[in-house]
């Protein structure tokens, strides 16, 4: 799972959850893996991204420290967006946890890849 | 301006118009339509009626080459582009045609193709008569079958009506190739080499329409909330676009399903939706896969720039969601996290109301929305009359929706809708009236395709 995601993902479907937004992360694994870099790409998510709440979750995951405290806007500056870009997109999750702020209900992550299902008596 | 002729495949005639639409607005390629203008923003069904006619080809003027070579970089429904020299209903015409013109002279190394459509095979003899009744063009290199600079075409169509032989083309093209559509694609992405497939993986070919419906591009987000194996997000992928898929199989998704494959007992090591992309050199474009319930809000709304699915129609892979039908349900004796929760069946209606509703949600303006439908073609046509056939959704318009035919009487429909406007708090109430579903023939189209069908029984 990669910070992207994780900006993406809530526990919202749970019954009586209000955001469920944004999901604390349990690292148990992580792994870097190359994804190709385009500005305009990370431009374009910048403004949709929850500023806050991926700083926070990249701190977990040990890249936060190149990351400016505000979401830069409009910038060109190629090393800021490769900073970005690194953390959003290049840093994953292999295995941990997610965690429902409000319900502290756990979602596995195993082979990088979340389990967000929930049960029928969940929903 | 020059005159080209766009020569098609003989393959899926119905999403012909679509495709190459959306590629004209997405390049922005400005191309004049002769003779008979492009068809794509409408419902294109299979047609078997004698008066039916879809020639294989389209005549467009352009002022730049780029924009053809461009459509044919994406085009996998076009076979090639000839620059059209001289055309006419004989062969003879033709020549005399080109005779009148000043072709430019040139002494590099060419070949000749003579193709016909509509005719069982043309003779090596006939052939090269054919050829050297050109021999008056001013080509001053040799002939070379494998190193040509230049390609000429000689194209011969006689009608596509079945058990009717001519013994004359009804119409004779002749030109220079200038660009091949992606052919190349269906056998290199072909699901016999795939590492990974699964029950229902899109054929190469329409993989490819899709993305090229739902205009995928670089540096776009293209999601999947039914991807199973991935087979669209390879296509987005392709086409430069951050791919981004869910679905409800936790097995699947990590490798450990059922193989689909013939005779396989079990699945290789590092079957996954990542080394899919790997496979096609397109993994720096993955970004992830989660297993999530598309009928619940596990995303946020974060803007996608088109989703492309292929929804589950409950033949092949079972149409599912979270739930259960106890009405009092005793919880879990064990951790919520080791549990795998049952399901129960997700009708198609429900899948296209939340899958239109979502998409509403994440996608921009002009952002597309590209999926699949099972009909039954006989229930199809008459809720057409009714004007309940095709979904609808305030925030979308229909672009296009083009029939594939899977078996006498059922069909799937690609559906692509296109945002229009913002969810406003007036269109909510719109959204729950009834007038907006499918019909309820449609939802029991698992039914009817495991029942026997009896005519009697279908108005």
């Amino acid at each position: 799972m990669k910070l992207l995601t994780h900006n993406m993902l809530t526990s919202k479907a749970i019954k009586g959850v209000q955001t469920g937004f944004p999901l604390n992360i349990v690292v148990k694994k992580t792994k870097t893996v190359e994804t190709e870099f385009s500005s305009e790409f990370i431009q374009r998510m910048l403004p949709k991204l929850d500023w806050p709440a991926f700083l926070k979750a990249a701190q977990t995951l040990g890249v936060g420290s190149q990351l400016p405290d505000s979401p830069p806007t409009e910038t060109t500056d190629e090393t800021v967006l490769r900073s970005i870009h690194h953390a959003l997109v290049e840093v994953e999750v292999i295995e941990g946890e997610l965690i429902c702020p409000e319900t502290e209900r756990k979602f596995p992550i195993s082979n990088g890849i979340p389990n967000m299902l929930l049960n029928e008596d969940e929903i | 301006m020059k005159k080209y002729l766009i020569w098609f495949v003989h393959e899926h005639v119905e999403f012909r118009h679509a495709e190459l639409q959306s590629l004209i607005e997405l390049l922005g390629a400005k191309l004049e339509f002769l003779e008979r203008k492009i068809d794509g923003r409408r419902l294109w069904m299979v047609d078997t009626s004698e008066e039916f006619v879809e020639p294989p080809w389209m005549i467009v003027a352009c002022e730049e080459l780029e924009h053809i070579l461009n459509i044919c970089r994406r085009s996998i429904l076009i076979r090639y582009v000839i620059e059209l020299y001289a055309q006419g209903e004989s062969f003879e015409e033709v020549v005399n045609e080109l005779k009148q013109q000043d072709i430019e002279a040139h002494d590099d190394l060419f070949k000749f193709e003579v193709e016909a459509f509509g005719r069982r095979k043309i003779s090596r003899e006939e052939k090269v008569a054919k050829m050297e009744r050109l021999s008056f063009l001013p080509l001053n290199g040799s002939v070379s079958l494998k190193d040509y600079k230049h390609a000429y075409y000689i194209i011969e169509y006689y009608g596509q009506e079945n058990n009717v032989f001519r013994e004359n083309p009804l119409r004779v093209f002749f030109g220079r190739l200038v660009a091949e559509g992606r052919r190349d694609l269906v056998d290199w992405l072909s699901l016999k080499k795939r590492l990974f497939i699964a029950n229902t993986s899109m054929d190469p070919t329409l993989s490819i329409v899709m993305s090229n419906m739902a205009k995928s591009k670089e540096a776009d987000l293209v999601f999947d909330p039914f991807v199973g194996s991935a087979s669209l997000l390879v296509a987005a992928a392709l086409h430069g676009a951050y791919v981004l898929g869910m679905d409800i199989d936790f097995l699947l998704l990590h490798g450990r399903a059922k193989p689909s494959r013939c005779k396989v007992e079990k699945r290789q090591a590092g079957e996954s939706v990542y080394n899919n992309l790997k496979q096609y050199g397109v993994e720096k474009k993955y970004l992830d896969v989660i297993v999530g319930d598309s009928s619940l809000p596990v995303l946020r709304h974060l803007t996608m720039n088109a989703i492309l699915t292929d929804p589950p129609y409950g033949i092949r892979e079972s149409t599912e969601r979270i739930g259960t039908r106890k009405n009092k349900y005793g919880g879990l004796n064990h951790a919520p996290e080791d549990h795998y929760p049952s399901k129960v069946s997700y009708n198609l209606d429900e899948v296209v109301r939340d899958l239109m509703k979502f998409s509403a949600a994440t996608l921009p303006i002009g952002g597309r929305l590209v999926f699949w439908i099972p009909v039954f073609r006989e229930d199809f046509i008459r809720d057409l009359d009714r004007g309940k056939a095709c979904p609808k959704h305030p925030c979308f318009s229909m672009v296009a929706c083009s029939e594939q035919r899977l078996t006498t009487h059922s069909s799937r429909m690609l559906f692509t809708f296109e945002k229009v406007k913002e969810l406003e708090e007036s269109d909510l109430q719109k959204l729950s009236d009834p007038s907006l579903s499918l019909d309820q023939d449609q939802q029991s189209f698992r039914d009817k395709y495991f029942g026997k069908y009896d005519p009697r029984i279908s108005p």
